[in-house]
């Protein structure tokens, strides 16, 4: 009982100031909250959407059990894909109704989804509804689109005319490839694209590189509130408070923010989750009910970080705990060991490992657990970089600033990389995806803006679709094949060609020509291009907003630990003020101790980010001399970058140097 | 002081000196010149008058004590005086110069290069070496660090701390940390020494050994010294004391004339 009457006993005297640090501890656990859980959502909100887009990927049964036929195509209008879903009775049976459909679709009519139906009335038939004849009759519902802007039709078609090519189905080696009508029984209500799989995987990195600083950020948020209680709770081990209540005091005010500050964040979260819903990706924005966390995910949240932040505060109280007067006594020189770095060799080879599991069809989740251990050895060896910069820093300080701030991060190099741990990671995250990105934007891997799409038709409409080619635009062709046949994916009286036309929006007028023309004709524009094209434009947003989030979580964290470590030191900082010593010394020293072992253990972590993410390649299977360079430039811009917001933070926390400092000299 | 004039360095050792020896009461006018005085000081924090008309005056190797009861001014009177906090009224000269009304950048200069201090506690950066430490005010002095780490290490052996140069502060004793503090003070050959309660920290005997040391370093090297405490052996091992009381001095000293404008 002891503890909880001491606790409220100092929030009841504890004044504006300790209330004041509690919230700043809350605000901290907040923000880091709400970033964390929008980081874990995007992972299980992928899932969801290959859910819903299970449906488009037929399942082949065999023929004499099939009760329809399945035909998906990739279409394409200007620079959006639109998927083509083509469905035939086979007679036997009652087919199965699609998701967001409401019946299986009948001969002749068509199912839009709205955003299709919307960009059919706005263009002139010939250009796109003319694609789909026949009768529209209703709008396919969201339980079988990906998102809003899903473009997808759904046509029916007549008994028998997708059967020409089941036989051919069977002999073909992909039963669910573009454009390959599939014999079905069902439709798959759950499942992954190979490139919503892509996303999740990189979602979940994604995720695993946030969710760390977050949770540095918290933990500096924590500590700030025990450094302000440091002395308070020495002089209650002096006046006989035993290590358990100090520990059980500290623990329950940190517990009280904490817990305070996660409701804040949940319900942030809840709030922030239809906004964040808007931001596109893999082609359009989330429904915000997949974006929200179960509620399992939510309690977990709430059970484990407020234990998380009173276990930081309690590790950083640790010297009061140890003796009452461990505050009073500097602690000396605790050179990290160089043993550390044994853990850099075994981490990669993990890495490494994994990913090559990986390549080879193993779990993604190894892969992500050796970039994780990679992440770890940074912690492991970051506080042995920063003595070595700070010894080295020491012996070459001609000035006072940088002897004080070399001696410092020498005198605890694990406070003084902790203070820039969330910059490393950012660096990390940074030269990982500026080494990827590059590579991905040099792969040719389609045909992106090249205007030609393959179609295959029944030979004896060649002649009729060729003219209303040339009708449809003077500038586009139809190139057939003279062969008709042999080809395994062809069925009997077949033929395979192509399309070409002067531009984009011509091709959209041909292609339309081409199924207007001849209704069973297949004009397939599946273009790795336009998907890696989409790809990156993503992996480009995800970078800005992830540069971002770390940037601004780092600095908060900055801000945090130098705050705290003022708040450490204000007697000292007092007395040397006292003494005759410039604040303008004080702070070059602070400056100095902040941004040495950021450039460098930054820059160390941008490099580790660079080969990571080289390894990363190497196991999607990219031919090394494919691996384009990284993108340097922007990662010095970053660097500069993480140095300007790491001075601005020094600079932000000037006043509380100057109030502090100039704190009562008694004593 | 400019960055090619180091301060003398220090004669003898101190250390053995007992502290019945070096207690050599002068009256004021054998002090020499007045290196500072503080004419007629009024402070006050809200309603409470911390200081109402004190005048005073230290003479050049003169140890001052100024004793008196808690929240008698003791403290308040150091602060004015040393340029740590401006005086609502009256004048602080140092030699000839005027101090009280500089803004807090030139006071700041005023403590560094002018004065030295000794503290209870908490007065010593715990993350450099003790000679670091006493180097530290020539390095802000723009000393080249090789010369100001030289001159620092000749203060160890006459204050008896040879040979712990290069502990942390927390690896030394009390005593041992209040002997750094005293050179650092004196290392840059202040005008005058402000100690405020310098043995509160320390056990008896080495609060004595402190404070002989402390008077007998500023005499030699020239400096006035206030030193503000509650111990009458601290008060006895100085020059003359001053008593406060309410803010006001008890037993008025003679301000010394000379040095005034």
């Amino acid at each position: 009982m002891v503890v909880p009457r001491l606790a409220a006993l100092f929030w009841q005297r504890g004044g504006a100031r300790q209330r004041a640090t509690l919230a700043l501890t809350a605000a901290g656990v907040a923000a880091s909250v709400v970033l964390a859980l929008l980081a874990l959502s995007v992972g299980p909100a992928l899932s969801t959407r290959g859910d819903h887009v299970a449906w488009r990927t037929a399942v082949a049964v065999d023929a004499d059990q099939a009760t329809a036929v399945q035909r998906t195509t990739a279409d394409r209008f200007g620079d959006r894909q639109i998927t083509r879903v083509d469905l035939a009775p086979t007679g036997r049976g009652t087919p199965p109704v699609p998701p967001g459909l409401r019946a299986f679709p009948a001969p002749g009519v068509v199912w839009l989804s709205p955003a299709l139906a919307a960009l059919v009335a706005e263009q002139p038939h010939e250009v796109l509804a003319d694609r789909y004849p026949g009768e529209v009759v209703g709008e396919i519902g969201p339980i079988g689109l990906a998102h809003p802007d899903d473009l997808v039709v759904v046509v029916g078609r007549p008994a028998g005319s997708l059967a020409s090519s089941i036989d051919a189905q069977s002999r073909y080696a992909a039963p669910t490839s573009d454009g390959v009508a599939v014999p079905i029984a069902g439709f798959a209500r759950h499942g992954l694209t190979s490139e919503l799989e892509l996303y999740r995987t990189l979602a979940r990195m994604a995720a695993v590189l946030l969710v760390v600083p977050t949770f540095l950020l918290v933990g500096a948020a924590a500590r700030l509130t025990a450094a302000q209680r440091e002395q308070r709770l020495a002089v209650l081990r002096l006046a006989g408070a035993t290590p358990g209540s100090v520990v059980g005091l500290t623990a329950l005010e940190i517990l009280g923010a904490a817990l305070l500050g996660t409701v804040v964040g949940l319900v942030g979260y809840v709030a922030a989750v239809p906004v964040a819903a808007h931001v596109p990706l893999a082609g359009g924005a989330f429904a915000a009910e997949d974006l929200r966390l179960g509620a399992g995910w939510l309690l977990a949240t709430l059970a484990f970080v407020p234990v998380a932040a009173a276990g930081s505060a309690v590790a950083a109280l640790r010297k009061v705990v140890v003796g009452p007067l461990g505050v009073s006594r500097a602690v000396g020189r605790r050179r990290p060991s160089l043993l550390r770095f044994l853990v850099v060799p075994v981490a990669w080879v993990a890495f490494v490992s994994s990913a090559r599991t990986m390549r080879d069809g193993g779990s993604t989740l190894g892969a992500l657990a050796g970039l994780g251990a990679v992440i770890a050895t940074l912690a492991v060896i970051g506080p042995w970089v920063a003595w070595a910069l700070g010894a080295t820093l020491a012996r070459l300080a001609r000035r006072p600033a940088t002897l004080i701030a070399g001696r410092r991060i020498v005198a605890d190099p694990r406070a003084a990389y902790r203070t820039v741990s969330g910059m490393v990671l950012a660096g990390l995250v940074a030269g990982f995806l500026f080494a990827v990105v590059p590579t991905l934007r040099a792969a040719d891997l389609g045909d992106g803006g090249t205007a030609e799409v393959a179609v295959q038709l029944p030979q004896d409409q060649g002649a009729a679709v060729r003219a209303a080619v040339r009708a449809a635009d003077p500038g586009s062709r139809l190139v057939l094949s003279d062969r008709s046949g042999g080809d395994p994916a062809l069925a009997a009286g077949e033929v395979q060609g192509y399309v070409e036309a002067s531009s984009p929006a011509q091709l959209d007028r041909a292609r339309t020509a081409v199924l207007a023309a001849a209704p069973g004709a297949l004009a397939s524009s599946y273009d790795n291009g336009l998907t890696y094209a989409l790809l990156l434009d993503d992996l480009g947003r995800a970078s800005v907003v992830m540069a971002l989030a770390t940037l601004v979580m780092a600095s908060a964290a900055i801000a945090i630990s130098t705050s705290a470590s003022i708040l450490d030191q204000r007697t000292t900082l007092a007395r040397l003020r006292l003494v005759g010593t410039p604040v303008s010394v004080l702070q070059r020293a602070r400056r100095w101790q902040t941004l040495l072992p950021l450039v460098f253990a930054s820059s160390g972590a941008m490099a580790s980010g660079v080969v990571a993410g080289v390894v990363m390649l190497l196991a999607f299977a990219v031919a090394p001399e494919r691996i384009a360079e990284p993108a340097v430039g922007q990662l010095v811009l970053l660097a500069l970058a993480a140095v300007v917001a790491g001075a601005l933070v020094v600079a932000a926390t000037r006043p509380l140097l100057v109030a502090t400092s100039r704190s009562s000299p008694r004593g | 002081m400019s960055a090619a004039t180091l301060p003398p360095p220090p004669a003898g050792t101190w250390t053995s000196a007992p502290t019945t020896a070096i207690r050599r009461p002068r009256p004021a006018s054998a002090s020499g010149p007045a290196v500072l005085v503080g004419r007629d000081l009024h402070r006050s924090f809200g309603a409470t008058t911390a200081l109402a008309g004190v005048t005073l005056a230290i003479g050049r190797g003169e140890a001052v004590a100024a004793m008196g009861p808690s929240g008698s001014g003791k403290s308040t009177l150091l602060h004015c005086l040393a340029g740590i906090e401006p005086p609502d009224r009256g004048e602080v000269w140092l030699g000839p110069d005027r101090i009280d009304h500089l803004d807090e950048r030139r006071r700041t200069a005023v403590r560094r290069r002018r004065f030295g201090f000794v503290f209870q506690s908490g007065h010593l950066l715990p993350e450099l070496p003790a000679v670091e430490n006493v180097a530290l005010p020539l390095m802000l002095e723009g000393h080249p660090r090789r010369r100001a780490v030289a001159e620092a290490r000749r203060w160890f052996a006459p204050l008896g701390i040879d040979g712990l140069e290069h502990r942390l502060p927390g690896e030394l004793s009390g005593g041992q940390a209040q002997r750094v503090t005293i050179a650092r003070a004196l290392v840059t050959t202040p005008a005058v020494v402000f100690a405020d309660e310098p043995t509160a920290a320390l056990d008896r005997t080495t609060g004595r050994e402190v404070v002989a040391l402390l008077v007998q370093a500023a005499r030699t090297s020239g400096a006035g010294l206030l030193v503000v405490t509650h111990d009458p052996e601290v008060a006895e091992a100085c020059d003359r004391s001053v008593l406060l009381r309410d803010g006001a001095l008890a037993a008025p000293a003679a301000p010394t004339p000379a040095g005034r404008r």
